[in-house]
């Protein structure tokens, strides 16, 4: 037997997986990785541009309200779904991803139709003083609309993995339901829900259609990339491209960390 | 004696599956070992004491206090669950302590307790150790323990023993006993282990298909058991339908006599074997198998009908596999159903 036909008997799935694996990767690394590179010079320049760190500033800013919005309602939902069946449960879980199927302009436009202050809800809102409409609260709306299931459903996993007899041991020494949540429930699905709320934040920080539609004012990093882009061409979006990947790098290395630090 | 728990026509119906009008009383401090095959219902029947699933029918005494429509933290009823509960982030003593914890006693006296109890159960050098770091007898120990801070009057323990290697499952027997009896805490112990329900019981019941077939004193059940599938399961290996059996059991009608059933049935122990007639009773079989197991051995013999013997290792090797040998039953021995 060759060398080769020993190599094309024994080996012949794995190389040609390993090839069409690294193919992909390749796509989609090398791109990441050169403007990276490309817009490093232009980095610390854009760093002292008010414009530019006043964007990212805001998006920073508006994906963590989107996430509190979203643990503060998500984890609720996640438990229910994960703890109870109930009619219609099945239907609901899948629509939970709805908002991550659907084009995120069009959810721009949906929410539009639901929270301008022409619609009962964004009438009630303005009142409040919560105008949504070009402002930092539509921001975090369109954020939160499109990163929910990520933090909703990573929640609903930490909860999967809990011995619901762990729960009933807890109730059968004196534990109220509350009790149980509190003191077994949420510190066994802590790194869950943590990684959860990252993915959520990841996903809000660097959404663009849906906030370009509800909320264009005041610009986001995203939304004032395409600006630059559109009115000052590639060269000038550069340095904000690079501050964007970085970002995206950080939270990253946050969640390898966070999935990779063993259990207290 | 006082009632610590009386069940009055417990009824509880799944997809699938039921618990079907089932009646119990537990003896303050007594030992009550609910013997079933797996899939009987009895850690079912455990979850409806303690209150995780609703009755739909019937009634829970607990302590002279109506408890069926009470939350399971509201019961007062200790409960080790089959599985490891253990809470992974929290350390022995953190786990021990919980119940303490959650009723709101002082720090001061959930360490006396936590004292008090690791010690009477041997796990105070763990006390600082995480779960994962704990061997299964060592965990169960912990579970027990945790059970028990909180001082209740009932301990449910669902197979506690199951998953422990054999020496510390003689540990901990004895452990459950010693402190049944210097606690006087009444316990409910579910197990499908014999030898857990002859070591421990004061009182058994034997669960079926959903149902407390049988409930008394362990030698009035294993001596006399109610249904002839109680007394399969409780080891009466000869079973038969005497009204399905032709002429070739002949012999067996002979021995029996005249009775009032249909079914009849004795352990492998009260058939009697030998290589000769020793009473004119007796008819002769075909050894169909024999095994040698140590101190005894067991045999199958063909005598029109497969009879199962077990006979002292002395004994049988006078009876040889694939020869002949002559079988009778102490008459004593059989049941009717």
């Amino acid at each position: 037997m060759t060398p080769l036909s020993w190599l094309r008997e024994k080996y012949v799935f794995i190389v040609a997986s390993s090839v069409l694996g690294a193919v992909l990767m390749a796509f989609l690394l090398v791109p990441i990785l050169g403007t990276i590179v490309s817009s490093a010079p232009g980095v610390p320049a854009a760093l002292m541009d008010e414009r530019i760190v006043d964007a990212v500033y805001l998006s920073v800013f508006s994906a963590a309200l989107a996430t509190v919005f979203n643990l503060v309602l998500g984890v609720p939902l996640a438990y229910i779904l994960s703890r109870h069946r109930f009619p219609g449960s099945g239907v609901l879980d899948s629509l939970l991803d709805l908002s991550i199927m659907i084009p995120h302009n069009a959810a721009g436009i949906a929410l539009l139709f639901t929270l301008s202050p022409r619609t009962p809800l964004g009438a009630f809102l303005s009142s409040l003083g919560i105008g949504v409409v070009d402002t930092v609260w539509g921001v975090a709306a369109a954020m939160a609309f499109v990163s929910a299931p990520f933090l909703v459903r990573s929640a609903e996993d930490a909860f999967g993995t809990i011995d619901a007899r762990m729960e009933q041991a807890a109730r059968s020494l004196g534990a109220s339901r509350g009790q149980v949540f509190r003191h077994v429930t949420l510190p066994l699905s802590r790194r869950g829900i943590l990684t959860g709320c990252l993915l959520c934040w990841a996903r809000a920080v660097s959404e663009f259609g849906a906030v370009a539609v509800l909320a264009y004012y005041p610009k986001t990093a995203p939304v004032l990339l395409f600006d630059v882009l559109i009115g000052e061409g590639l060269q000038a979006a550069l340095p904000i491209t690079g501050i964007v990947l970085l970002l995206g790098v950080i939270v990253f290395a946050l969640f390898r960390a966070l999935n990779r630090e063993a259990y207290p | 004696m006082s009632c610590s728990l009386r069940v009055e026509g417990l009824s509880r119906r799944w997809p699938g599956f039921a618990l079907v009008d089932i009646d119990v009383e537990v003896a303050e401090g007594e030992y009550f070992v609910l013997l079933g095959p797996t899939g009987s219902g009895k850690t079912l029947f455990l979850d409806t004491l303690m209150g995780f699933y609703r009755t739909d029918e019937g009634k829970l005494c607990y302590r002279g206090r109506d408890v069926t429509s009470l939350p399971p933290e509201a019961r007062g009823i200790g409960y080790v669950p089959q599985s490891d509960t253990l809470f992974p982030h929290l350390s022995v003593r953190g786990n021990v302590e919980f119940g303490l914890r959650m009723r709101g006693a002082p720090e001061r006296e959930r360490a006396a307790k936590v004292e008090e109890v690791s010690e009477e159960l041997g796990i105070r050098h763990l006390l600082d150790r995480k779960p994962r770091y704990l061997s299964g007898g060592e965990g169960q120990k912990t579970q027990l323990a945790r059970a028990l801070v909180t001082e209740p009057g009932l301990l449910l323990l669902d197979e506690p023993l199951s998953s422990i290697d054999a020496h510390a499952q003689g540990e901990l027997m004895s452990l459950l006993r010693r402190i049944n009896r210097a606690r006087g805490v009444s316990v409910i112990h579910v197990t499908h282990s014999h030898l857990e329900a002859r070591t421990l019981a004061g009182v058994m019941g034997v669960m079926m298909g959903g149902r407390l077939v049988q409930s008394g004193r362990v030698n009035e059940v294993y001596g006399s058991p109610a249904t002839p599938e109680a007394a399969r399961f409780l080891g009466f290996e000869n079973l038969f339908t005497l009204s399905e059996l032709g002429e070739e059991a002949a012999w067996l009608r002979a021995v029996i006599g005249s009775i009032e059933g249909d079914v009849v049935g004795w352990r492998a122990e009260d058939t009697l074997v030998s290589d000769v007639r020793e009473s004119p009773e007796m008819t002769e079989a075909a050894v169909v198998e024999r095994l040698d197991l140590g101190p005894y051995s067991t045999v199958l013999l063909d005598a029109g009908v497969p009879v199962r013997a077990t006979l002292t290792s002395e004994k049988g090797r006078a009876i040889a596999d694939g020869g002949k040998a002559f079988v009778g039953v102490k008459k004593e021995a059989v049941r009717f159903w």
